[in-house]
Formats: C-alpha cells, structure tokens, sequence
C-alpha cells in the first residue's frame, strides 16, 4: 500500500527506533517476559505499515458489505441499523420467561434468544434427570403448550426471536404454535440454533423450502470458546464446521445459495480486546472466500459471515462480581468493533445464578451505552487500517486456516470431534495453569482479592433465589396435558414419527404435525431413540457432550 | 507434588451439566496431582453410586452447576443410604456462600467454588489422602 521507496525509510527508521529500544532496556526493563495475544501469538511492541507490506487493499481489506468483507457484513455498518440487542431469556417456566422476555424488550431490547428450550425437550418435567435443574439450568417446558403460553398475545411478526434449540422438535413447536395462531411460515422469520444432527440438516433443508425466511442454523462456537479454546481456534472451528453443515445440506440436492444465506453464527467475545476484534474480520475474510471459492456461492449474501456474539462467561468471575460490568463493557464494545450483528452481554452476576431482572436490564443498559453514547456506531470499522488490527487480522487467518486444514484432512469438524474436544481441553487447562502461576492476572481471582466489591458499598447483593414451585407446577401442568389431550392421536403421531425417521424422511413435517397433538419433549425423545438407536445428547458436541 | 497415600476419585457431574471446561480441567489436574481419576462423566445419582461402588473408589468428586447442590446431595446421599455404602463426597462448581456450610453438615467433606486453584485442590487431596 505504500510506495517501496517510502517503505525502505520506514524499515530503516524502525531498524533504528529498534536500537533506542534495546538501549533503553538496559536501564528500564519491561514489565512482562513474553507479549502475547490470549491465543498466545507473540505480538511486537509496535506496529508499523512494514507489517502489513504484504496485503493489497482491495484484495485484502475492501469495503463493507463487499467481498472479501473484512471491514464488515453490510454496506452502511450500523448508520441506518445497529445491532440487535438480544439479551438471553429463560428463566422457570413459560410464564416467567414471558414476563422477563417482555421486560427487557419494554427496556429496550430489540430481539430476545429464548434459551432452555432444548434441553427441556429431551426429557419430561417429571423425570429424575429434571431435578435440580428444571428451571434453573433451563426452562420448564414439556409440549406445545408451554410454547403457547410463552408466545401469548406476543405479536410474532413484530419481535425477533431466536431460539437455543439443538434438535427439531424445539422450531417444530414454534413453527406449529405459529401456524395455529394464523401465520404463514413462508413469511415467518426468527432463527434457530440448530446442530448437526440429521435432524438439524433437515430443519435447514425444510427452511429453505417452506420457511425461506427464518435463519435456520447458526454455526455455534461462543460455546467452544467457552469451554476453554481460544479465538484462534473458535475461529477455525466456526469455518470448519460452517464448511461440514454447507457440505450436508448440498449433498441433499439443496442449491447453496438458497440456504447460506440464511446460515449464521454465534460467536464469543473474550477478554484480549483488540485479538477479539481482528477474529471478527478474520472470521468474515475467511467465510467469505470458502463460500465463494470452495463452494461456488453465487449469490453475495452467501458470502456474508452474520454474527451474534454472546460475550464470554467464562471471562467473569463470581469473586467480586460487579467487576464483570466492566469486563462485560469490553467484551461488548471488542464485538461492535468487529461488526456483529446481534450482541448479548452477560450480566454480572451470571457467575453466581440465572441473572436477577435488575441485571438483565443493567446489561441492556450497557448495550444501550454503547450504541447511543460511545459514538462507535457512527464509523464503519473504525479500526480498519489499524497497522496491528489489520496484521493481527492476517495473522489469526493464517493460523486459523492451518487448524481448517487438520480438520478438513480428518475429513471434516463432524469427524474430527474427539480431536476438537481434545484441542479445548488443552487450551482450558493452559489457561488455568497461565491463571494459577499469575502468568495471566485475573482481577479478584489470582491478584487484587483482598476487599469483596460489593461489601465496599455496604449492601449485599441480591442473587437469583430460584423458586421451589415452579418444577411442581410444571409437572401438574404436564399431567393435565396428558390427561386432557387426545391421546390415540398421540399414539398415532408416535407411529408416523417412528415410520419418518426409520424410512430416513426429511422429520420435520412429521413433527411439525406431531407436536400439535400435544406430544411431549420426552416422547418425542423415546420414540426417536427406539426408531434410530442414535444416544440423547443436550448438545451435539463432545466439549459440551452431556449424554442425558 | 505428590500423594503419600493412593488416592482414587469419581468424578462425575450431572447430566445436564453441558459446559465441561472446568470439569475436563479439574480432572487434569487431580491426575497432574497423583490422583487416580475415574472419569463418569454425566450420571443421575443412582449411576454415580453404581460406579463408585463398582470402581471401589475412595471419594466422588460431584460437580454441580446449577446452584441446586442441597437438592443433588441429599438425592445421591439418599441412593448411597439405599445401597447401604458412605462414599465421602467433595462438590465443586457453583454454590451460594451460605450452601456450604449446610452441605458440610450433610456430610459433604469439601466444596470448590470457582476461582479455586488447582493447587489448592491438589493440596486438599493430599491433606485427605492418608484419612481416606
């Protein structure tokens, strides 16, 4: 990018700035014996154009909303729309996570991710595995109306929802309760989690032939990376197994331009500020190129990586708790630089319980902060032409793509699982070996831990009681589903579900048509494990594998 | 560091605990410490009492995320009563300050909550390792 007789002096003069250095070092050491990114890449002390003589603007960097999409999905950045501020919502039951879902959205949220629907459809209210945790891990949900009572008088078309479910049934029971209140699913949009299974590929599948609005999967890392891997990694692992989903769906016969647009991704935001917003180019720059290159996408939107971010969970700590607002406020404003388009920022006492109303809405009121005071929203990729953001930004690629490579030559992130899951691990347990040796300062964990922040100010902190009764009374509502619904019908949806998934049809029509019988989660669960033999697992992958 | 004593540990967490950082890093170190581990994984207190008594371990370490430990651990000491064996049990993952104590009195000899080092649970181990 710059003339090389200009970048001749600008090496020399950096020969000699080093000089200056290496003497004042003599006299004034520094503070660290190592400088490195949280994916542990060493970085210089300076940056310079020399780091970046290698990258050709148009090729490498471009304009937003244009390939390779480094500086950002959409053309405007967030001038005439910014990012939807999507706070995760599940808390008891259908009803208490209405209410909450409502508040915040009367707080100013603009779409809300329902979480806990997945892992309450596995099994019922009434099981041994639901104590302990129905309610608190996730929602109390058994059938299709728990989805009726959570979505009453909610006007479909006017909210944005997202739904955390890694199976079919979850969207089949959207899709049902929308179709009994009147809607078209042709126009119905919202979006799903979705994972891998043949079930998920089929919800892809059938979304891009009836439901061609709704953002039928998105490629989750944020949970990768919270398991303990780093943002190298959770950048490899969103491309390899955004790669391993286009894969599947094509070899179905779909066109892939009639369903990558509609693929997006959930995405972590960690504590290394300036390593997470380089992920986020980096991560677009290298979706942008398998989807045109490798898959032959025509159509541009196929090319765009969307993003939600959720920030890390496991960045905060339960010491000192109100110290994760401000590490809250530094993950959000590293994801808006990247150029998300949808953020959650966990709340502040997320280490400690299910966030109380009052931090749910204080993390909004981050959000809000930053969109509407920081002045970050009014700059496209304000720190595009940064001499370290743009190198750090090649620089995660190209580590990147050599752990893409390893998975691809296992044959795929879907086979390479074990190897992935083994990958995680190491990382967590550097991480924790880097915390225990004060490598890595964590403030209130390993250094500053002598006064409690919230003692300080002389109160205590109210956290999330859960309440005794709502898994009671999840479970009479359950036993009057069952006594009150049809059950020959029941019996009869078993039968065709069954049929469906042993003849290896594409399931969800079938379990669309099934949960309007009032089916339960549970049900569903038996009837697929006697059709296919495939283990029940909350979450399709091995680092969050929780066989149930 | 290392053990005086063998010492072989369960360790085991509910099935809906999805999240396995800390548990898989936990189970590192433990090892890293000398311990034998025995790796459950996601198990309902009848399970977790099944394996502990078919691997003849010493303890079960039992993590807990969902802030219900009181409910969890009554739940596995009632099975463990039932097949009539008294495994001491250490939890770790997310309990309320004031659950400790309670926990402590219903038998359970030892809970980590996070931020805890894997020194200090190393350390622990080799403090129980000859009483157990």
């Amino acid at each position: 990018m710059f003339q090389e007789k200009e970048m001749h002096k600008i090496i020399e003069a950096r020969k000699k700035y080093e000089e200056d250095i290496a003497n004042l070092l003599t006299t004034s050491p520094e503070l660290k014996s190592e400088y490195k990114t949280l994916s542990r890449i060493p970085v210089n002390r300076l940056y310079t154009p020399a780091d970046v003589m290698e990258s050709d603007y148009m090729r490498d960097f471009g304009f937003p909303g244009h390939y390779p999409f480094t500086r950002g999905a959409f053309l405007n950045g967030y001038r005439a729309r910014t990012w939807t501020r999507r706070p995760l919502v599940g808390l008891g039951g259908a009803e208490e996570t209405r209410q909450r879902m409502l508040r915040l959205l009367e707080e100013g949220a603009t779409g809300v991710s329902i979480v806990g629907v997945s892992e309450a459809l596995l099994w019922d209210s009434d099981d041994e595995i639901q104590i302990g945790y129905l309610g608190k891990n996730h929602i109390g949900m058994d059938s299709l109306a728990d989805f009726e009572a959570l979505f009453e008088g909610v006007d479909l078309d006017k909210i944005s929802v997202h739904l955390n479910t890694w199976h079919a049934r979850g969207v089949a029971m959207y899709f049902a309760m929308a179709q009994k209140r009147g809607y078209d699913l042709h126009k119905l949009r919202g979006s799903c989690s979705n994972g891998y299974n043949r079930d998920c590929i089929d919800v892809i599948e059938y979304c891009a032939r009836h439901v061609p609005l709704w953002n039928a999967t998105y490629i989750d890392v944020r949970n990768i990376r919270d398991a303990g891997c780093t943002a190298v990694q959770e950048i490899a692992f969103a491309i390899a197994r955004g790669v391993d989903v286009v894969r599947d769906v094509i070899a179905r016969g779909v066109d892939v331009d009639t369903f990558a647009p509609r693929i997006s991704f959930f995405v972590s935001a960690h504590s290394d500020f300036l390593e997470e917003i380089a992920k986020f180019r980096a991560m677009r720059r290298m979706w942008a190129k398998v989807m045109r290159e490798k898959f032959g996408a025509r159509d541009p939107r196929s090319w765009i990586l969307k993003a939600h971010c959720q920030t890390a969970g496991v960045a905060l700590t339960a010491q000192q708790p109100l110290n994760n607002l401000a590490r809250g406020a530094i993950h959000g404003l590293a994801a808006v630089l990247g150029g998300v388009q949808s953020l959650h920022i966990c709340s502040f006492d997320e280490a400690l319980a299910t966030p109380t109303e009052a931090s749910a809405i204080l993390s909004q009121r981050t959000q809000q902060i930053l969109t509407y005071e920081t002045g970050v929203t009014d700059i496209i990729d304000p720190l595009g032409g940064s001499y370290y953001i743009e190198a750090l930004t090649n620089k995660l690629e190209e580590e990147a793509q050599k752990i893409v490579e390893i998975i691809e030559s296992m044959g795929g992130a879907q086979k390479a699982e074990n190897w992935i899951a083994n990958q995680v691990w190491e990382s967590a347990y550097r991480y924790q070996k880097e915390i225990d040796g004060k490598e890595r300062i964590i403030v209130g964990v390993n250094e500053f831990v002598t006064e409690e922040d919230v003692g300080l100010f002389n109160i205590s902190l109210p956290v999330t009681e859960y309440d005794p009764s709502v898994h009671q009374k999840q479970i009479e509502r359950l036993k009057r589903i069952r006594r009150e619904r049809d059950n020959a019908k029941v019996e009869e949806a078993k039968k065709k579900l069954f049929e469906a998934w042993r003849k290896g049809e594409n399931i969800v029509p079938t379990i669309i048509e099934a949960v309007k019988t009032y089916i339960t989660g549970g049900e569903i669960t038996r009837v697929r494990y006697e059709a296919l033999s495939e283990e029940v697992y909350w979450h399709p992958s091995p680092w969050l594998r929780s066989k149930c | 560091m290392s053990l005086k004593h063998k010492l072989k540990l369960l360790l085991t967490k509910h099935p809906y605990d999805g999240h396995d950082a800390g548990y898989q890093v936990v189970a590192r170190g433990l090892r890293d410490g000398g311990v034998e581990v025995v790796l459950g994984g996601p198990q309902l207190a009848s399970e977790i009492v099944e394996t502990a008594i078919q691997e003849d371990v010493d303890v079960i370490g039992y993590r807990i995320m969902s802030g219900e430990s009181m409910m969890l651990i009554s739940l596995l000491f009632n099975k463990m009563k039932e097949r009539g064996v008294n495994i001491p049990v250490i939890v770790g993952g997310i309990v309320p300050q004031k659950q400790i104590s309670e926990l402590k009195k219903l038998g359970v000899l030892e809970v980590f909550t996070p931020g805890s080092s894997l020194d200090s649970i190393q350390n622990y181990m080799a403090s129980i390792s000859h009483k157990l």
